[in-house]
């Protein structure tokens, strides 16, 4: 009996605090929060788009220009060609790979941003 | 006619659509700011900077948004995230020390305002009580839902909501009979 008067009392008391702290939810109005935020969202694709299309384009053009004046033009093909038909570690010129990899890091990195790997993990792995 | 929270995030995916998040942020706001306003203490400037990352992060993984809990427990989850790094990088106790265990059997208790108060016996939980009361009861989730936002087992929310009432309980008596008339 005095053992199920403690548990009401402590079941009141519990009732008391869940009232309370449920009722502690005020409404928090916006006061420019949301256009806040808008304003600090990354800008739309089509913006991003032409900027890649800055980027890259330069990039291209500078390149072709680089190609032309550039006086390592035969060693740059020298060292390719000798990437292509390496055939042990040791034939592998540095220099061209480091290149090479420094070219794709850019795209690789936007690619990421473009395609969500995960979900395309995850449907591969779903459809196996 | 309203858009749904799923029409919204329909849009904003396909047509970057910047005014239908601003939407979804406008609808949301006032839950996520003040969860987490719960889980700083009461930290106005803090916890709306912290929401602010919320919505920004959620805008950039809104992909990964897959519709299998509700919108506002996505949001929830994030902001949790949020929260924990910002915990990370500033140790709650630094923020909460001055009155962390400040007696809540004064004489100048009557004085005090109720909203000091339980922000007050709120910092003296732990971040995961906190989390789990504020998510629980302030947010209204339910013990599961409050379970997928802090990734963590449902035996262990129901723990900390029972250790969290226990303490809060204690720290706020004065209160019961002043908060029930």
């Amino acid at each position: 009996m005095e053992g199920s008067k403690t548990d009401m009392s402590e079941q009141n008391e519990n009732d008391w605090l869940e009232e309370v702290l449920r009722q502690d939810a005020p409404y928090i109005p916006d006061a420019g929060f949301s256009a806040r935020v808008v304003a600090t969202l990354p800008q739309t694709r089509k913006l991003r788009w032409a900027r890649l299309l800055i980027i890259n384009g330069a990039g291209v053009i500078g390149g072709l220009i680089a190609w032309y004046v550039a006086p390592l033009k035969g060693w740059l093909i020298g060292s390719v060609t000798q990437l292509l038909y390496a055939r042990s570690l040791a034939d592998v010129p540095l220099v061209p790979v480091v290149l090479i990899v420094l070219c794709l890091w850019p795209f690789a990195r936007w690619l990421r941003t473009v395609v969500d790997w995960r979900s395309v993990l995850r449907g591969l792995i779903g459809r196996q | 006619m309203e858009l749904s929270d799923s029409d919204l995030i329909a849009r904003v995916l396909l047509k970057d659509d910047h005014h239908a998040f601003g939407e979804l942020v406008k609808r949301h706001q006032s839950a996520v700011r003040g969860a987490l306003r719960k889980l700083t203490g009461g930290d106005e400037v803090l916890s709306d900077e912290l929401a602010q990352e919320t919505f920004l992060r959620a805008y950039r993984s809104l992909r990964t948004y897959r519709g299998a809990a509700k919108f506002s427990t996505w949001l929830y989850r994030i902001a949790y995230n949020v929260f924990q790094t910002q915990a990370r990088r500033v140790r709650p106790h630094e923020l909460f020390e001055e009155d962390r265990h400040a007696p809540a059997q004064q004489p100048q208790i009557e004085a005090v305002d109720w909203q000091h108060d339980l922000e007050s016996a709120l910092r003296g939980l732990t971040d995961h009580e906190r989390a789990a009361i504020t998510l629980c009861y302030t947010s209204g989730l339910t013990q599961e839902e409050a379970a997928r936002v802090l990734q963590c087992p449902l035996g262990t929310v129901k723990t900390n909501i029972l250790t969290a009432k226990e303490k809060l309980r204690r720290y706020l008596l004065p209160w019961k009979d002043r908060r029930l008339t």
